[in-house]
């Protein structure tokens, strides 16, 4: 029986004809425009962001949608760079990303390991207790009283401890370790080497991509975190920084009483220049971990 | 047979364990008074709009002279609601604390938290606590607030210097200096309706002539449309008719003919178009950047002098007086028109765990920060060492130093007033703003003894009343229908009819039915 095979030479690399030699087709063109549009309002909120904290107060208040810089000011990030609250709060998160994303990622790696090797009692009790955390939570009142137990109240552990495994993560870690061919184990086995030698050696020098990835989306995560702080952190001092961000949002954007500026400050100025100031060391970290995400993302998605 | 058995045991297991897991911090009883070294630690938490946890000379002082610890902490603005309740249902309370609380949640909050023993009683007999018992007095509607005899908290007062004001200072600032050289100046800034109109419609042309400028008045958010104050009788849900039974406010012919009055404003775009989609402060905004002839605001001190601050800042040129001119505009019926208003604003709680003892030593802290030494100490500090008394009166050595100190006895006393009714004491307060408020505050005291002033107002029978229907409904009801007006009002419900049917939606019929079935 003939195969239908189609020859690559017969494939045309660029349409035929009057535009053949021209870079770009009218379908290029369409497109582009299209994606540009789409980039533009994308960008344009940060770059108007951008504009409003480096703008005084009268040109803010004459548009709030400023198209381009004009007298342009750096009060709002010496107001911000000069806030002890934000440098504090950026202390507390650099401690949960770090600590936090390391914790995370030692009880994701080893629980998704352990789930992916085979067959072992109580192996599938264990992940469809796991899994039911996906799906039901036990409700704020009952994780409130567990905080209250643990005695972690106004404590930097209550941002740490009870994010411990992430099923979505530790899923994508177990997918990943189970689609390593399992003759690797046996020919380290045959080689002499004990489990732990086996997990630390042979399988998790093979699973950095996805290791980098989950890492991002915790570290991601812990930058981002404020939720439990909002609910069990007293003390201002050890509020993470986007918890400090929210109050100073929300306090700013509102015309509440007790808002206080400084005469060459004002509100919007200082939220938007301390949305930067929160944004900007994660927008420069992101670019050197995508390629992690993505082929980690498609790798670990293959196997379910 | 085994695997069987432990699959079996061991979900029972972790059904039995969890509930006494969770029960074992349910503990209801009185928590034991805990000490460092001599001072009984308290732990406090209300809402101030700067982080403050003491930790200043001023708070120490406090804490050796009343034997205490205060372990002190914030609400945060945002999410004052999520964190009282999370820390109420979650039974880990601190001992004071502070919540909002109005007719609109006083059944669902004040009645519940009482029945369910989460909030202490004061003590039946406060004489001991002269000055709390005098703020207590002087609570506006506090037989609401008193439940078998008890009440339950103490209500922060906006200001115990002038109990008696319940109106709210809701009303106009302009641009004076704009309506003199349009010719439509009035006397004393009183206008009446119909010179009030004839301003609106000055600014309007004086659009024309000025690109900067974008309408001729707008309204503060959640104060659209303003208007209707000269002609509803309520400012929420409720209103009585004349044979003295409850109706709906915004279904009744008066509150409909003020809204077609700003309905026929809005069509005239005498009104800002962006008013409809505005978001919290953009009508401040649009007025300190000369955009607005007229501007509908909640004209506290703090927000008041914020707009002549900030104009001050931009438009140095300006003549600031003239800037932001408080309006007094009179309505159709010739009088002046104010939203009444509680002259208390939310509530200091004790949890219902803490001791006896707890609760007098800080009520002893309390009532001191309410008297003239306590709040010198707030306002001022310490003698000798921050003021001088000179002939009589509190001077303070060094002012910007003294700014630049984190007095904590002046967030304490926060907790216990607002702090509004020291403003005419606080050294740090722009007392030109201030004596502006306080004679527009005068003026219209004297208007409404004079009967010049109609202040319209829910009824407190009907505003306090705690009734299912009303309490599952009333706050759903009310920020439809406010949203439901500005619809009508910007012709996207483009009929009456339209708005009613929108309105209807909502089960006000059998509110109304249940509300004067329980009055009677």
């Amino acid at each position: 029986m003939k195969k239908n095979h189609v020859s690559i030479e017969r494939l045309p690399l660029r349409p035929r004809g009057k535009s053949a030699n021209a870079r770009f087709g009218k379908l290029d063109i369409v497109l582009f425009i299209i994606l540009l549009v789409y980039a533009i309002i994308i960008i344009f909120p940060f770059y108007n962001a951008f504009l409003i904290s480096v703008s005084p107060e009268y040109v803010y208040n004459e548009t709030p949608l400023l198209l381009w810089p004009r007298d342009l000011t750096i009060a709002s990030y010496t107001s911000v760079f000069q806030n002890e609250n934000l440098w504090s709060g950026f202390r507390i998160t650099m401690v949960l990303l770090v600590l936090g994303t390391a914790y995370q990622m030692f009880f994701t790696i080893i629980t998704g390991y352990a789930l992916s090797r085979s067959n072992w009692f109580g192996k599938n009790f264990l992940m469809n207790m796991i899994l039911v955390t996906m799906f039901f939570g036990g409700g704020l009142i009952p994780y409130y009283y567990l905080i209250t137990s643990l005695n972690l109240h106004d404590k930097i552990w209550v941002m740490i401890i009870p994010g411990a495994i992430d099923t979505f993560n530790m899923l994508l870690m177990r997918n990943y370790f189970q689609s390593l061919p399992k003759e690797l184990e046996e020919s380290a086995r045959i080689d002499g080497a004990n489990d732990i030698q086996i997990f630390v050696k042979v399988y998790l020098p093979l699973a950095l991509p996805m290791i980098a990835t989950v890492g991002l989306f915790f570290a991601v995560g812990n930058w981002n975190s404020w939720y439990n702080a909002m609910l069990f952190i007293k003390t201002p001092s050890l509020w993470p920084l986007q918890f400090v961000l929210r109050n100073l949002i929300i306090t700013g954007s509102s015309n509440i009483e007790g808002t206080i500026t400084s005469p060459e400050t004002y509100s919007q100025g200082l939220v938007m220049a301390s949305i930067f100031f929160t944004i900007v060391p994660m927008m420069c970290f992101y670019p050197f971990l995508q390629r992690f995400f993505i082929k980690g993302i498609v790798v670990g998605a293959i196997k379910g | 047979m085994e695997k069987k058995k432990l699959l079996l045991i061991t979900p029972t297991l972790l059904a039995l364990l969890l509930p006494a897991m969770l029960l074992s911090s349910c503990d209801g009883s009185a928590k034991e008074d805990e000490y460092d070294g001599d001072k009984l630690i308290v732990s406090l938490r209300n809402l101030y709009f700067d982080a403050w946890s003491g930790g200043d000379n001023y708070t120490d002082y406090i804490e050796n002279n009343f034997k205490l610890k205060l372990g002190l902490s914030n609400y945060s603005w945002a999410d004052w609601t999520t964190q009282v309740n999370g820390a109420i249902n979650g039974n880990n309370v601190e001992d004071v604390f502070h919540f909002n609380l109005d007719s609109y949640n006083f059944a669902s909050t004040y009645e519940y938290w009482v029945e369910g023993e989460i909030i202490k009683a004061l003590p039946e007999d406060m004489s001991a606590w002269p000055h709390i018992q005098s703020l207590l007095a002087n609570t506006s509607n506090i037989d609401a607030l008193t439940i078998d005899g008890k009440m339950y908290g103490i209500p922060i007062a906006k200001n115990i210097k002038n109990p008696e004001t319940t109106f709210a200072p809701f009303t106009y600032v302009y641009r004076r200096d704009w309506a003199r050289d349009l010719g439509v100046y009035q006397e004393n800034d009183v206008y009446t309706w119909e010179q009030f109109n004839a301003l609106i419609h000055a600014f309007n042309l004086r659009l024309q002539n000025d690109p900067n400028m974008v309408a001729a008045i707008g309204d503060v958010e959640w104060g659209f449309p303003s208007v209707t104050n000269f002609y509803k009788d309520s400012p929420h849900c409720f209103t009585k008719n004349s044979s003295d039974e409850v109706v709906s406010n915004f279904h009744s012919a008066k509150y409909v003919e003020g809204l077609n009055v700003a309905k026929d404003m809005v069509a005239r775009q005498y009104y800002y178009q962006n008013q409809y989609s505005s978001k919290d402060g953009e009508m401040n905004k649009r007025y300190a950047a000369q955009k607005l002839g007229i501007l509908y605001e909640n004209l506290s001190y703090t927000n008041y002098n914020k707009l002549r601050t900030d104009y001050i800042r931009n438009y140095p040129a300006v003549d600031v007086d003239d800037a932001t001119a408080i309006m007094k505009v009179k309505g159709p019926d010739g009088k002046f028109a104010l939203e009444g208003t509680e002259n208390w604003f939310s509530m200091t709680f004790f949890d219902a765990e803490i001791s006896d003892n707890k609760q007098k030593k800080v009520l002893d802290l309390m009532d001191w920060l309410l008297s003239e030494d306590g709040t010198r100490f707030a306002m001022y500090g310490i003698e000798g060492y921050d003021y001088d008394m000179i002939n009589n009166e509190p001077v303070l050595k060094d002012v910007d130093e003294y700014k630049n100190k984190t007095n904590g006895a002046k967030y304490l006393r926060y907790m216990t007033t607002l702090g509004y009714d020291t403003l005419s004491y606080d050294p740090l307060v722009n007392q030109d703003s201030l004596t502006i408020v306080n004679d527009w505050t005068a003026e219209m005291s004297e208007a409404r003894e004079n009967n010049q002033m109609r202040i319209f107002e829910e009824d407190p029978e009907v505003r306090w009343l705690s009734s299912p229907l009303k309490n599952q409904h009333s706050g759903r009801m009310l920020s439809n229908a406010n949203s439901y007006v500005t619809q009508y009002a910007f012709n996207n419900l483009t009929n009456i009819e339209a708005y009613y049917s929108q309105l209807n939606r909502d089960p006000w019929e059998s509110v109304l039915a249940e509300i004067n079935a329980k009055l009677g």
